[in-house]
């Protein structure tokens, strides 16, 4: 499994793993893991990551959309999206994907 | 951003009444509650069938009464419900926010699982060209409960046609659903089918009553009932819901069986009818017609007397024409204090010869004997025995408990052959 801890990373695409479900629960968005029934709760910012995450994006593409959406300086969403991507991959509900 | 990980809260599955009355005068058909309330009941009543105004006042509550709070909400499975009515309130304890907030997440996974679960057989039966009707929950979260985490599904009860039932469990055997080996199959239902992780369980049904209670004519399930989008399966019509609702309701709180020694979730049941009667677009008319050619106006009435006692906006005519003959409201408000305000499991009581002698029936129905061969009886009843024998010590030490049950029993059954 690739980690943004490695430049070669940043290029990936994002992508929601299958077998991951995702609903939308008072303000929160709840994603279970069908697998061993694992589940996670996103707050607003971490739903809109999520949504984002469709396999067509990298991580520059996530941080440019955040930025414009949340009006957020770049450097800091950057890391925050470096960060929150990697647990999410760590928690294996996204993967990394080769550029296209 | 933030990502939290709640898995350790997978799968969520005594109160002493204080004289705390809530009397309150509604608008015009709004019931009054005359039954009395803790303040935590009271609580939990402001989530389940809000009236104009709350009934509890929480803002002085102590940690010990929060505690007795979640704890009843659970028992009744209305945590999740809770969190949504008390989201936001300042007045709430964070503690308890947090508690609650933790199963409504909870809920909203195994809503979640559940709902896949449900499409893949739903797809499966579809393929196999069995038509299928959705009943209780899985029916009410189509129709009632715009959030799926709001009301708790422990399994999926599907109808289908009796001469389909045995395509049916080929479709479900197919996608690795298997029979538990101890489930009997029961009278209006085949034995549930589980996966191996054991997380859903499934029930075809073929009936919606047992023989005991009325004769539903599913012939009329089946042609009021309503088409969904996908074209995969069908609703109940909002009457024939409530009715099976209803019915239920009645069923689980009647008592006398092994499996139905507590309130455990009453009150979700009573929110059900709540729902039903808040969101569904219902002809009192027909489910009285239906209630009645069916013989279940007894078991409809007592569901339904026991919502508007709780503040659930049930028209009076509809309830009247419901009515048994010989019914005493002190009856359904007995019905309502012991069975569905109140938490704990208590021993099943229908009469004495049925608790020391049990008919060969019985031993067949709840305890898997078969009737002709004296050592299975045996063993049988020695299963039953041991299972009811921590109930029964407890109940020796509260000996009018058992005595109001019984009497309570009579009296419904009473009702029910009086019509």
């Amino acid at each position: 499994m690739s980690s943004l801890r490695g430049d070669a990373a940043l290029d990936a695409r994002v992508r929601r793993r299958d077998g991951v479900l995702a609903q939308e629960a008072h303000g929160q968005t709840v994603l279970l893991r069908l697998a061993d029934g694992g589940y996670y709760a996103l707050d607003e910012v971490g739903a809109a990551v999520w949504e984002l995450c469709d396999g067509s994006r990298g991580i520059d593409e996530l941080v440019g959309a955040l930025c414009a959406e949340f009006d957020a300086p770049p450097e800091i969403v950057r890391a925050d999206v470096l960060e929150f991507v990697d647990d999410l991959q760590r928690e294996r509900l996204l993967t990394l994907e080769p550029p296209a | 951003m933030s990502l939290t990980d709640c898995s350790p809260h997978w799968f969520q599955t005594g109160n002493s009444h204080s004289g705390y009355v809530a009397a309150l005068r509604g608008a015009e058909n709004r019931p009054r509650v005359t039954v009395s309330l803790t303040p935590e009941y009271a609580l939990l009543l402001d989530a389940v069938a809000p009236l104009p105004c709350a009934r509890a006042d929480h803002r002085d509550w102590d940690g010990a009464r929060w505690g007795r709070t979640l704890r009843t909400a659970e028992w009744h499975r209305l945590s999740p419900l809770l969190h949504c009515h008390l989201r936001g309130d300042e007045q709430v304890p964070a503690a308890v926010h947090s508690a609650l907030e933790r199963a409504y997440l909870a809920a909203s996974a195994r809503s979640l699982f559940l709902t896949a679960a449900l499409h893949e057989a739903l797809g499966a039966l579809a393929a196999a060209e069995v038509p299928a009707l959705l009943l209780k929950g899985a029916a009410l979260l189509a129709t009632a409960y715009p959030d799926p985490a709001q009301r708790e599904m422990l399994d999926l009860d599907v109808l289908v046609p009796a001469d389909r039932l045995a395509a049916a469990n080929a479709a479900l055997v197919a996608l690795g659903y298997g029979a538990l080996a101890a489930e009997g199959r029961a009278e209006h239902h085949d034995p549930a089918l589980v996966r191996d992780e054991r997380l859903l369980a499934v029930e075809l049904h073929h009936q919606i009553a047992l023989a005991g209670e009325g004769r539903v004519d599913t012939g009329e399930l089946w042609r009021h009932a309503r088409p969904v989008a996908d074209a995969t399966h069908l609703l109940p019509a909002p009457e024939h819901l409530l009715l099976h609702v209803c019915v239920h309701f009645t069923r689980n709180r009647l008592g006398g069986s092994h499996r139905r020694r507590h309130t455990g979730g009453a009150l979700a049941q009573v929110c059900d009818v709540a729902r039903i009667v808040a969101r569904e677009p219902l002809d009192w008319d027909t489910l009285v017609g239906a209630a009645r050619d069916w013989q279940l106006d007894a078991r409809v009435f007592l569901a339904l007397f026991a919502a508007r006692e709780l503040g659930v906006p049930v028209p009076e005519p509809a309830l009247a024409a419901l009515r048994p003959d010989g019914f005493e409201k002190r009856v359904g408000r007995r019905l309502v204090a012991l069975r569905v305000l109140g938490t704990g499991e208590k021993l099943p009581v229908r009469s004495l010869r049925w608790m020391v002698a049990p008919s060969r029936e019985v031993l067949r129905r709840g305890w898997d004997a078969e009737p002709g061969a004296t050592r299975s009886l045996a063993r049988a009843y020695l299963r039953r025995a041991r299972a009811q024998a921590p109930f029964a010590r407890a109940a020796l030490r509260r000996p009018w408990s058992v005595v109001q049950d019984r009497r309570l029993n009579r009296q419904i059954h009473a009702l029910e052959e009086g019509t």
